[in-house]
């Protein structure tokens, strides 16, 4: 078992295999060898350290992607923003925790789980107008008269099509 | 007169004792530094808004990097539509993906599924020459349609042509097919070039035979449709030879037979294509061997000696032909097969190099592709 700690001082004991889905946690257990010390999370907190665990717990035993897996300009090309059908309901959060996910799945370097919050706000932006998705992130729209200008011709060509 | 514009009354301008010139004077001076307030007050809205911007959560959670990766996965993954649509939600995405030369690579190279650059009714040419600028410094795979060639034969495009390392060239579509232009273009980085074309229905320059290798002196991938002028830029330089003849009308060789914009007329020509580029790794051909009688000397046979694979599609005849004049050396190294029954490599990776895939026209649904790239039926 591991006990991790999170930025708010909260422990959680969790199953090595459980944690190890983070190449962050793994690398450190590697470096401090068999060890009851506790890893400090200084990056997570507890609310978000539940979610990330709930994710890992889930996705136990499933084959790590290799560490240049994305390397390839082919490999990007495949990927497709579908997401599996747990993995939607799990992400299914306010915009908030969903941004905080994707920084501690960054944070711990959990590549799956990175993915699977870039592609939730992906599918959140797709096929919207730009109005639209000011409205979604509450932004205004701050383009000078010249950018308006030049957007209003590039917009010519995107609605022609 | 020094005025204090905040107390003056639009009345007072109306005042009987000020001169006509007096009134316009004064009125001309209140309205400039309105205006004055006005530009100030835009500039301090817009660095306002730019401030409320920053705040939103996407962008004061997310660091670049991740936004980048939402953006890539968000517009050009998704459609060239979507991708410019990114650009127009505010000040910092825009500058962020202008900056970003891996969105602009996605974006002149969309993938299945997606409309290639060109593939539309009207031409915008400044927008592909904007994404072609923006993908500097990175080397670029550029997907087109032939109706865009002209836009790389502009001064604009000119210094980015040697960032062009693979090219995807679609000239079957409706307009695509004036190819005149491609062979003006100085391409000399190419090293992978996939061309749906049929030269029966395209527009070429009069004298295509003065073509060479020198034209792509680092050509090492190259995929056709037609058998015809495209064969003339094989080089020593070429690992990889794909000739897929027919296109999407042919499921079969036979079919592929029948739609192929041309033939070799004989096995002779077809070696002699062969024999400039003895380090020919992979080599395919779909529906485009020819029916060839005529005995050829052992001479006039390549010698393929890096040949790894081999994937034929065709008539067991046509297969044999080809099997049967090729060198020697070549046969003893794909090993003794029944030619024309469908053989197909084994999925083990440790499997004794080289493979060689045949298949006779009697397996119907055997038909190689042009994936991964993309097709001119994209939507």
């Amino acid at each position: 078992m591991v006990l991790l700690v999170t930025s708010d001082n909260e422990q959680f004991v969790v199953d090595k295999e459980v944690a190890e889905r983070s190449v962050l946690i793994k690398n450190m257990l590697e470096d401090v060898g068999e060890s009851d010390q506790p890893i400090p999370l200084p990056n997570v907190s507890s609310s978000v350290l539940k979610k990330v665990l709930e994710y890992c717990e889930h996705h136990r035993g499933e084959p790590l992607p290799a560490a240049d897996a994305d390397a390839s300009q082919d490999e990007t090309r495949k990927r497709t923003t579908d997401i599996s059908e747990w993995d939607q309901k799990f992400i299914t959060v306010d915009q908030e925790m969903l941004f905080e996910i994707i920084l501690a799945a960054n944070y711990l370097d959990i590549k799956p789980l990175l993915d699977v919050g870039c592609k939730t706000v992906a599918n959140m932006i797709k096929g919207k107008t730009p109005e639209e998705i000011r409205k979604l992130f509450n932004i205004v729209n701050d383009f000078t008269p010249e950018e308006e200008a030049q957007i209003k011709k590039e917009n010519e060509w995107a609605e022609d099509r | 007169m020094d005025l204090n514009h905040d107390t003056i009354e639009e009345d007072w301008l109306r005042s009987p004792n000020l001169a006509p010139a007096r009134v316009q004077e004064l009125a001309s001076e209140m309205l400039r530094a309105d205006e004055a307030r006005m530009t100030a007050l835009h500039a301090r809205m817009l660095r306002v808004k730019r401030i409320h911007n920053s705040a939103a959560l996407i962008n004061a959670r997310l660091p670049l990097e991740i936004l980048v990766e939402v953006f890539r996965l968000a517009g050009p993954l998704t459609g060239s539509k979507d991708a410019i649509r990114l650009t127009h939600v505010c000040h910092a995405w825009r500058t962020l993906i202008h900056d970003t030369p891996a969105f602009w690579t996605d974006f002149v190279f969309p993938p299945p599924g997606h409309l290639l650059v060109g593939s539309t009714r009207r031409n915008h040419p400044s927008v592909v020459l904007d994404a072609l600028a923006r993908t500097a410094p990175m080397r670029i795979t550029f997907g087109l349609c032939g109706d865009y060639l002209p836009v790389l034969n502009t001064p604009a495009a000119e210094s980015h042509l040697s960032r062009i390392s693979a090219l995807y060239l679609d000239c079957t579509g409706g307009g695509d097919g004036d190819m005149r232009p491609f062979f003006d273009l100085s391409l000399l980085s190419l090293e992978s070039l996939e061309l749906r074309v049929k030269c029966d229905a395209s527009l070429l320059p009069a004298d295509i035979a003065a073509e060479s290798p020198a034209r792509f002196p680092r050509l090492r991938i190259l995929r056709t449709t037609c058998t015809g002028f495209p064969l003339a830029w094989v080089g020593p330089s070429l690992k990889i030879l794909d000739v897929l003849a027919g296109l999407e009308e042919a499921v079969t060789p036979r079919q592929a037979r029948r739609v192929r914009c041309c033939y070799r007329g004989s096995l002779s020509e077809l070696f002699l294509v062969l024999e400039r580029c003895p380090g020919l790794e992979v080599l395919g051909f779909f529906g485009c061997l020819p029916h060839d009688p005529v005995p050829i000397a052992q001479s006039t046979s390549p010698r393929l000696d890096h040949l790894e694979t081999v994937r034929i599609w065709d008539d067991a005849d046509c297969i044999r032909m080809f099997l049967e004049r090729i060198t020697d050396t070549f046969k003893r190294r794909v090993g003794s097969r029944e030619h024309g029954s469908p053989c197909f490599p084994p999925t083990n990776p440790s499997c004794t190099r080289p493979q060689m895939w045949t298949s006779s026209a009697s397996s119907e649904d055997v038909r190689p592709s042009f994936r991964p790239l993309p097709s001119s039926t994209w939507t």
